[in-house]
């Protein structure tokens, strides 16, 4: 797998090239900003690249911003951002029905370099990762009449796996459950709150995304 | 239109005095009778002195106070006086006539010496007086011409009673003549008298008005009297002539002193100049302004009364309440400002016929009260600034000291851990390898639990995402992680100013965390709308309710919303919730 690494600290770009070459990645090119990154992107042509939220020059949202421009220009490539904001909204905000491939983690992440592997490998095939603490504040918030307490424990697992972007299959292998068990407790959270699966894994994700926020 | 039509009837009032004048002379000169030559010229030049006198300031004090009968009477009065000619014109008509008008003049005199300086009768008293005067003029001189055709001395030429001349010696005066004489002698004394208890009745902004007309109609009064009773104090004719003159002299004088009396005013308005000067020159105190006013009003009685700001109460410069309903010896101007009543002014009822002097003192008192209100609601404004700018200074370091405790006992603390187990992890290397894998999954953890609180704490110390994406996913995030249920019944969609929102914000989150901490609410609903040009944001909860609007954290949240012009209301009674509501302009 070929990866770029754009973050505007030297040190995190080393550290990180050095932690994905040790789990077989190479990255290909390491840049500053947005812009070096999109003129990376196209001269590399890389199956992923690792963006920061924040660089320069205002070091806002450029991270999100970079995320968007590569979605239309180069679909195909997977897009991992990492942030240092525990924000629904900003996950959600680079996140829609079309673009699979897209992915908004925590920036600590990398030190777990299993969790981060994982991720890229996702992004990779196209699919969506949400970052699990951004999924456990939304399952976690506060409800005057809160529909999850309709859930079993193990309804609310799977749900919010899946609100990471995972597939049953993926699912199962986290929980320790058989693909049909993790599709069964699926379909029971599913109806319990009223859900409409959607055709494929990402509408899914978006799917109990939007239920959570709501 | 009417200042205009005004300004018509003047000058053609003015007009028919110049010709009745003129018509005097001519008539007096070629009338038919012969006159001395030597008192030719003193008898018109006096006549026509008196008669223009009295139509001239007549008319001035009629255009300075049109509500005023003073100048109507004058007028009359210099007409009257003029027509008199007419009994030197040599048919009998005209000397009829001019006998019957001869006297009016006097009459119309008593008249306005007795109702000066208002020109209309108050009581019986005085109403008796006019008209007994006017019943002495026309009707007695009808019943005197009446007799004296009955007496035979309708024979010859009638005498020219123009002219002053000692009346032919040895006529003893019969009865009705002394009994008529006698009671002119009771009106003018009554005159006399009722002008003294009027004067002395006066305050002293009344008596300036009066004096100069009550001493001008005493001695004329005075001269006339002496003149009539001649016959009856049996003077020589030639005293009774010389009194005559007089008597004409100051007829010709006295309209002068009425004049006078009506230029006061306008100099006292000159004064009102000096007032403002004067309430300029140092700090407005009520009392100062107190005796600025009455010197300037020339009323020791006047005083100012002040609204207190609000409500329909007044008090005076002590800070007593005071009576300022209007009463039979005392009149009240109030001072506005912008159409509101700040203050009034307690003075002489007689100043109400000089409103323009009342009301230019006013306005000089209005002047200095409003800029002593001014004064005091700066103080007040700024005395509230300082303090704000206090507890904003006390509640910045306060906040600065969380973080700093937070940072010590929370992140650092962790940090320290991380260290200690990095170096033990090293020391283990060569001696223990196999206590290695646990010593750094601590660390680990340890390391992640410090980057969770530095994430929170600079989340809490400002929320990026209110700067890059706006209130409402701000407040979305807000409710999201909030401690108790967050309803969000309405954020605003677009983008507001940076103060406004973060404001907006930091009122949300406050109200929140103590509807967590302190209400135990179940549910928060939060809206956040626009309000014509402001923006409302409420926060309401169904807890304990009670809160402290004087608590550090509310009054912290008034501070700021008070700097960007906006105001914060609590409700919170007790079990009964609380809410929160502020009103933020977004200009």
């Amino acid at each position: 797998m070929r990866v770029i690494v754009a973050d505007d600290a030297a040190l995190f770009r080393v550290g990180v090239a050095r932690l994905l070459a040790d789990a077989g990645i190479e990255v290909v090119a390491e840049v500053g900003d947005a812009p070096a990154l999109l003129g990376a992107v196209a001269a590399h042509r890389p199956d992923a690249v690792l963006v920061d939220i924040r660089m320069p020059p205002t070091h806002t949202t450029e991270g999100l911003d970079a995320a968007r421009a590569l979605a239309q220009r180069h679909p195909g490539v997977g897009v991992l951002v990492l942030s240092a904001h525990l924000e629904p909204h900003f996950a959600l905000s680079i996140l829609d029905a079309d673009s699979g491939g897209t992915g908004y983690l925590l920036k600590e992440r990398v030190g777990d370099v299993d969790e981060l592997t994982d991720a890229l490998r996702r992004v990779v095939a196209g699919g969506v990762v949400v970052d699990p603490a951004v999924v456990a504040q939304l399952v976690g918030r506060r409800r005057v009449c809160n529909p999850l307490d309709a859930l079993s424990d193990r309804e609310r697992d799977v749900l919010a796996e899946m609100a990471q972007g995972r597939s049953n299959h993926g699912i199962g292998e986290r929980l320790y459950l058989s693909e049909k068990t993790v599709e069964a407790y699926a379909r029971s959270a599913f109806t319990k709150l009223g859900l409409v699966a959607g055709p494929d894994d990402n509408r899914r994700v978006l799917a109990v995304l939007a239920y959570l926020r709501g | 239109m009417s200042s205009r039509r005004d300004a018509v009837t003047t000058w053609a009032t003015a007009l028919a005095a110049v010709l009745a004048g003129a018509a005097a002379a001519g008539a007096l000169v070629s009338g038919g009778y012969e006159v001395p030559a030597e008192l030719v010229a003193p008898t018109l030049v006096l006549n026509l002195a008196v008669g223009w006198s009295f139509v001239g300031v007549g008319l001035a004090a009629r255009r300075r106070r049109p509500g005023n009968r003073t100048g109507l009477l004058m007028v009359l009065l210099g007409f009257a006086w003029l027509a008199r000619f007419l009994v030197a014109v040599d048919t009998t008509p005209a000397f009829v006539l001019g006998v019957l008008l001869g006297s009016v003049s006097l009459s119309l005199f008593v008249h306005l010496l007795v109702t000066f300086p208002t020109g209309r009768t108050a009581g019986p008293a005085q109403r008796v007086l006019v008209a007994v005067g006017y019943l002495l003029s026309a009707p007695l001189d009808a019943v005197f011409l009446a007799l004296g055709a009955q007496r035979g001395r309708g024979e010859g030429p009638p005498p020219n009673g123009l002219l002053i001349t000692p009346s032919s010696g040895g006529l003893s005066p019969e009865p009705v003549d002394i009994v008529v004489q006698a009671v002119v002698v009771a009106v003018f004394v009554s005159v006399l008298v009722s002008i003294w208890t009027r004067w002395r009745a006066a305050g002293t902004a009344a008596r300036r008005a009066l004096t100069p007309g009550l001493v001008g109609g005493t001695v004329v009064v005075a001269t006339l009297l002496v003149e009539r009773t001649a016959i009856l104090l049996l003077l020589p004719p030639s005293v009774g002539v010389v009194f005559a003159w007089s008597a004409q002299v100051v007829l010709v004088v006295w309209p002068i002193a009425l004049l006078l009396g009506l230029l006061r005013s306008r100099l006292d308005r000159s004064g009102v100049g000096r007032l403002v000067v004067e309430l300029g020159d140092g700090p407005a105190v009520p009392a100062r302004l107190r005796s600025v006013v009455a010197r300037t009003l020339h009323d020791p009685t006047a005083d100012i009364a002040y609204r207190v700001p609000g409500t329909d109460t007044y008090v005076d410069a002590a800070g007593h309440p005071a009576d300022v309903t209007p009463r039979d010896d005392r009149a009240v101007t109030h001072l506005e400002r912008d159409g509101e009543r700040v203050a009034v002014l307690r003075h002489d009822p007689v100043l109400a016929g000089e409103p323009d002097l009342v009301a230019a003192v006013a306005a000089g008192a209005g002047l200095a009260v409003e800029n002593e209100r001014l004064h005091a609601a700066v103080r007040e404004q700024l005395e509230e600034v300082r303090a704000s700018r206090t507890r904003l200074v006390e509640a910045a370091d306060a906040a600065r000291r969380r973080v700093e405790r937070d940072l010590h006992d929370g992140a650092q603390q962790r940090l320290v851990a991380v260290g200690l187990a990095l170096r033990l992890a090293r020391a283990r290397l060569a001696s223990r390898p196999e206590e290695l894998d646990a010593l750094l999954v601590e660390a680990g953890e340890e390391l992640t639990a410090a980057l969770d609180e530095l994430r929170e704490l600079a989340r809490g110390i400002y929320p990026a995402l209110l700067t890059d994406a706006g209130l409402g996913p701000a407040l979305a995030s807000l409710a999201e992680r909030a401690p108790v249920p967050v309803v969000l019944e309405g954020v605003p969609a677009q983008r507001r100013s940076e103060p406004v929102e973060q404001t907006c914000y930091f009122v949300v989150s406050e109200a929140v965390t103590n509807a967590a901490k302190h209400a135990s609410a179940s549910r928060v609903a939060v809206s956040v709308v626009p309000d014509g040009g402001d923006l409302r944001v409420e926060v309401a909860d169904d807890g304990v309710g009670g809160a402290d609007a004087e608590g550090s954290g509310l009054r912290g949240l008034a501070d700021r919303v008070a700097a960007l012009g906006g105001h914060l209301l609590v409700s919170s009674p007790a079990r009964g919730g609380t809410r929160v509501t502020a009103t933020l302009p977004c200009g």
